[in-house]
């Protein structure tokens, strides 16, 4: 236990004692009452000792325990984790080894087996050995410690990821009593980011032990994608899309990739990646056999990589892929009506379509579609108005159907298109689907004149259809009709209305997605993960979930694995290192950011505060009962120690564009001894304009052009400076007009005028006759929300205030006690502009008059 | 005591109650005037004023033809009141400001102080003496030094209790008090003496050495002092003084310990006053208007020589 941590728990239980004491005394003060006659009384009665016990208020008193006994635990818990020895010695130690792909950055197999066997040989006979690797679930205990090399060398790095977190969470699932926790593994973000091993530590021992010789990672070429290109009519060629990336950066890197089918080699290209390049998106054309892969479920593309120099991870250089996207197939019959979206609004179902995972081949008229080996699983064809059923209906589904009769999942939508007046024909194709596989000679009798989707709803319902969507019992309300050909495990839906979507139409085109999805669940054709997953090759990001998958070993690299992210240190469990003395397991650095000790620490220091402030007080108030203010003051004098800080009533003068700094002698003198205002002698002086300047109440101009040729930025900063209560000041001035009119502009409720001779600056401090002019020009002021917010003033008026020698030709016929005299009062404008017509000071006035 | 009854008490006590409620108006005459008796030593020939011959009575006096008619001495004197000087002396001190708000808060009632209930009494026998065309001098007597009220017509006793009323009878404060010396206080002649005191301060020695005037003591306490019966066992009490003894309320009210005390300590001080002076009455802010005038005019019929009466 360290000094602080035990002076802590004694300020803790000091306070609390203090509390307990303070609490007492305060109840017994409560309930005292003056009794003069007591003085008659004779004395032999004892008198009350000073202290004494009161029973204290149940509720009161459980909670106030409460509260103290958590407080105590809660800094003794403290001190105890913080305490714990750090004994890597006798306890109860599993090792995890992480045999994820990250791990062989620079470490072979053998040599991480090697490194293991150290670390089980230095830990061994000191503590009660267990182990186990990422790649299985299985445990070894004591007895295989000796055979630690060869059961990694057997596993192997494996290439699916780990999540630390899952795999422990499993592994204390099994092994219970585990007392220290030991992971083999590197600083990889991906394995470590899932495990919250700050919330272990408070039960087992945790440490992280980094393989030695593992390098730090520099650069990593990998695959990230591989995709086959999909021609604009929706079928498959041979072209495929490689999305190459790397990890590091400016160094240029090259390399060969190479593409296996079934043991042949079917592509060598040559890869290069610029210094700045971080992404390589290559387009190849890799023929492959149709026939072999139709023999061979389970034929697969590996793609290899060979770089030319250094490359981080090996084992996420081979990439295999399925020879073909294996997508639900979708055919879709629709004459096109216009330009692609704008005017195609079929064009906006085979996105959606496209979006629910189908590979959707699109032909405009049902003859166009070359029959293949296999129908595809969806078949919608849209009736325009004029078609005739040879042109959509798609009845070769029922004839191919009627050959593999085993096959389920076909689906055929009949939608009618846009605008469709006679529903004859998509009638007639519905009942020739329903009754395949007998065919039917003519168009039925029912089927005639229909020239209403309600006539055609009707006919649908009464064929035996049921109704989807819509509320029960009103099939005019549904989405579609739908009927199952048991026969040929077929399932016919007849649309009632178009799928067309439409901004103000009832189907939006967010909707259409979302409609398609749900018809597709109530028919039970299953869209989700499972279709997703035989699309990609599998990257399993976590081994811990998959330790029964078959072929293990040919899963891709997860992205996250290859990408190499560092965790840092502090986000890491304490460190242990083998070295000359053994094992030493070094102190965690994490914690940093959790670590409550410091308001813990100013939580104590204001209880203990507050109630030495409360004793003080207390005593003074029992000792000087008599004399009440001698508790004000106590307070006042500790208010006053506690913060005095200076208070500040100068007024810098504040300058732009003045070449030299002025010396403020003799003006500083004169505000100071008729004021009450003091003139700082620091002069705030720049000759360009920037923003700190306007930080002061006012501001002096040399020239007016120095504002005319400001910035708009700048000068919008300033005005609005002027309209928040700035003050600013222009010598120099002789008409000026630009000046102006950019003011007005700026700020039009203001307005410019001379200053009139009953003008707050002719009397806010010393009574004026007149303003010093100079070649008739006069004083001018632009006056703004009351008040005045600039002035323009003739002639270098600064200069002439500070009784230098040669003040200027301007203002000849005036002294300086004059100049000083409208000094003065313009500062008592700026700092309280019209102050003296404040209604407050009238009574004293008139008074004074009196 | 906690107040609860109808009945008017002390604590309500105006000047304007009537001290004689046997209605018997004192005499006013442009000679004489008065509440004071006086035997004049003169012939008269009303019955009303006679009275039997006792040994040592002026032969003058005697009624000559009556003792013809029916051989009795009678003797016929003339009767007739003057004014007599009344000094009423009241003892103050920071005691008399009990029971404080602290405590009747607490207790939930409204009670007046004991300087509440002292000038109430003091102004009440003012008015009412003065009323009778007697001399009325009042005093404030205290640590600090003596002070004297001056009282020349009722409507100035009215004005003064207005103003107390209002001030919440903060006498010092609020009336024109003349510093006046001890000695002065002391030599002063008087008939009849009142004393409004709570005798926490004990009796002053010059007070029962005392001679040639008729001297009352209204002992004037407190009814929370009289009946300790809401002294709660688990609070604590202490007294002003500067040694601040505090006592467990258990330990007062155990075997009645504090009403015993105060009983012992009021009966040593009736027989030490009785003992120099002839009148003794101990009231409280909760005992009834009336009883407290019936006392008062039953003392004049109780003593042998009534302070209201004497032979010149």
């Amino acid at each position: 236990m360290t000094g602080s941590h035990s002076s802590m728990i004694l300020a803790t239980i000091l306070s609390v004692l203090v509390g307990l004491i303070i609490w007492f005394i305060v109840r017994q003060q409560k309930r005292r009452f003056w009794m003069p006659i007591l003085r008659v009384i004779p004395r032999e009665l004892s008198a009350l000792p000073k202290l004494r016990w009161i029973l204290p208020p149940l509720w009161t008193l459980l909670c106030f325990a409460l509260a103290s006994t958590s407080l105590l635990i809660y800094s003794l818990q403290l001190a105890d984790s913080l305490v714990k020895k750090d004994d890597i010695d006798l306890l109860r130690t599993h090792i995890f080894f992480d045999l994820s792909p990250s791990n062989s950055l620079g470490l072979s197999i053998s040599q991480y087996a090697n490194e293991a066997q150290n670390l089980l040989g230095a830990l061994n006979g000191k503590a009660r050995l267990s182990f186990n690797t990422s790649t299985s679930s299985s445990i070894y205990s004591d007895a295989d410690t000796a055979r630690v090399a060869t059961i990694i060398q057997g596993e192997g790095f494996h290439r699916a990821g780990v999540k630390i977190g899952a795999s422990i969470e499993l592994l204390l699932k099994q092994v219970t009593d585990i007392e220290q926790l030991i992971i083999v593994s590197d600083r990889d973000w991906s394995s470590w980011e899932d495990f919250n091993w700050r919330y272990l530590e408070k039960k087992i021992q945790i440490s992280w032990y980094p393989m030695p010789g593992q390098q730090p990672a520099q650069d990593n070429v990998f695959i990230d994608e591989v995709k086959q290109k999909i021609n604009s009519s929706g079928s498959l060629n041979s072209i495929w899309q490689l999305s190459l990336r790397r990890t590091g950066q400016g160094k240029a890197l090259q390399g060969k990739i190479r593409a296996e089918f079934e043991g042949h080699q079917v592509l060598a290209q040559e890869w290069h990646f610029d210094q700045m390049t971080k992404n390589l998106e290559l387009e190849l054309n890799v023929p492959l056999n149709g026939a072999s892969q139709k023999n061979n479920e389970s034929a697969h593309l590996l793609w290899s990589l060979s770089p030319i120099g250094p490359d981080d991870l090996l084992i996420d250089n081979d990439y295999r892929s399925w020879p073909q996207i294996r997508g639900r197939d979708a055919l879709l019959v629709a004459r096109p009506r216009g330009e692609m979206f704008l005017d195609d609004s079929v064009f906006h179902l085979k996105s959606s379509l496209e979006v629910l995972g189908y590979q959707v081949q699109r032909v405009d008229q049902i003859s166009e579609f070359e029959a293949q080996s296999k129908a595809p699983q969806l078949i919608v064809a849209e009736a325009s108005p004029t078609a005739q059923l040879g042109t959509f209906c798609p009845i070769f589904a029922t004839q191919r159907s009627s050959q593999e009769k085993g096959r389920e999942d076909l689906s055929v939508w009949l939608v009618p298109g846009q605008e469709l007046s006679d529903y004859g024909e998509l009638c007639y194709c519905f009942a020739a689907l329903v009754q395949a596989p007998k065919p039917l000679a003519a168009r039925p009798a029912y089927c005639e004149n229909i020239e209403h989707r309600d006539q055609y709803v009707g006919i649908l319902q009464s064929i035996g259809a049921m109704q989807l969507g819509g509320a029960i019992d009103s099939p005019l309300a549904s989405v579609a009709m739908s009927i199952r050909n048991k026969e040929l495990g077929m399932r016919v839906l007849g649309f009632t209305s178009p799928l067309n979507p439409m901004r103000a139409g009832q189907l939006s085109y967010g909707q259409l997605p979302l409609l398609l999805r749900a018809v597709f669940q109530a028919t039970g054709v299953k869209i989700g993960k499972n279709q997703e997953k035989q699309q990609d090759w599998p990257r399993i990001d976590d081994i811990s979930a998959a330790y029964d998958l078959p072929n293990l070993a040919l899963s891709n690299v997860p992205m996250r694995e290859s990408l190499g992210r560092q965790a840092s240190l502090d986000q890491l469990p304490a460190q242990l290192s083998l070295g000359a003395k053994g094992l030493v397991r070094q102190q965690s650095m994490g914690g940093s950011e959790n670590d409550a000790r410091p308001w813990i620490y100013l939580c104590l220091l204001l209880v203990v505060l507050s109630l030495w402030l409360e004793i003080i007080g207390f005593g003074l108030s029992r000792i000087f009962r008599r004399h009440r203010w001698v508790l004000r003051w106590f307070v006042i004098i500790i208010s006053l120690c506690l913060a005095p800080d200076k208070a500040e009533s100068g007024v810098k003068l504040n300058l732009l564009g003045y070449g030299s700094v002025p010396k403020l002698n003799s003006l500083m003198k004169e505000v100071a001894g008729r004021t009450s205002i003091e003139l700082e002698e620091q002069t705030v002086g720049q000759l360009n304009f920037h923003r700190d300047i306007l930080r002061e109440p006012w501001l002096w101009v040399a020239r007016p052009e120095i504002l005319e040729a400001l910035e708009a930025r700048d000068f919008s900063e300033l005005t609005a400076w002027l309209q928040r209560g700035g003050f600013l000041v222009v010598e120099n001035h002789s008409g000026s007009e630009k000046l102006k009119r950019t003011i007005l502009e700026a700020a039009p409720t203001g307005s410019w005028k001379p200053i009139p001779p009953d003008h707050e600056l002719m009397r806010s401090f010393h009574l004026l006759a007149s303003l010093p002019q100079c070649q008739n020009q006069v004083w001018e002021g632009f006056h703004f929300d009351q008040r005045i917010a600039l002035v323009l003033i003739p002639g270098e008026f600064l200069r002439y205030t500070l009784d230098e020698r040669s003040p200027g030709h301007c203002f000849d016929k005036y002294s300086h006690e004059q100049a000083v005299r409208v000094f003065i009062n313009l500062l008592m404008v700026s700092l309280a502009t019209d102050y003296k017509k404040d209604q407050i000071h009238l009574p004293e006035i008139l008074k004074r008059l009196r | 005591m906690p107040l609860k009854s109808s009945v008017p008490h002390l604590g309500q006590l105006t000047p304007y109650h009537v001290s004689d409620p046997s209605g018997q108006n004192s005499v006013r005459t442009l000679r004489f005037q008065g509440s004071q008796r006086l035997n004049l030593m003169r012939p008269t020939r009303l019955p009303a004023n006679s009275r039997r011959y006792s040994r040592g009575d002026p032969v003058h006096l005697i009624d000559w033809r009556a003792f013809a008619r029916n051989e009795q001495l009678i003797i016929r004197e003339h009767l007739d009141e003057a004014s007599c000087r009344v000094q009423i002396l009241i003892d103050e001190g920071v005691h008399l400001s009990w029971p404080d708000l602290h405590l009747t808060q607490a207790l939930g009632l409204t009670l007046c102080t004991k300087r509440e209930l002292v000038w109430r009494l003091a102004i009440h026998l003012a008015y009412q003496y003065l009323k009778a065309g007697d001399t009325v001098r009042l005093y404030q007597r205290s640590e600090e030094g003596v002070r004297q009220l001056p009282l020349r017509s009722t409507t100035e006793a009215a004005i003064y209790f207005e103003q107390l009323v209002q001030g919440g009878f903060q006498a010092g404060m609020l009336l024109p008090l003349e510093v006046k010396t001890e000695q002065q206080l002391q030599n002063e002649r008087c008939d009849i003496l009142f004393w409004i005191s709570d005798g926490l301060q004990g009796i002053p020695d010059w007070l029962l050495q005392k001679k040639g005037s008729m001297a009352s003591w209204i002992h004037a306490l407190a009814s929370l002092e009289l009946d300790v019966s809401w002294l709660r066992a688990d609070d604590s009490y202490f007294e002003e003084s500067s040694f601040q003894h505090e006592y467990l309320g258990k330990a007062l009210l155990d075997r009645q310990h504090l009403e015993k005390s105060i009983q012992i300590w009021r009966d040593k001080l009736e027989e030490k006053w009785l003992k120099a002076h002839q009148h003794y009455m101990m009231v409280h802010d909760a005992s009834p208007i009336q009883q407290y005038l019936f006392q008062l005019e039953r003392s004049r019929q109780i003593f042998p020589m009534a302070p209201f009466e004497r032979n010149s």
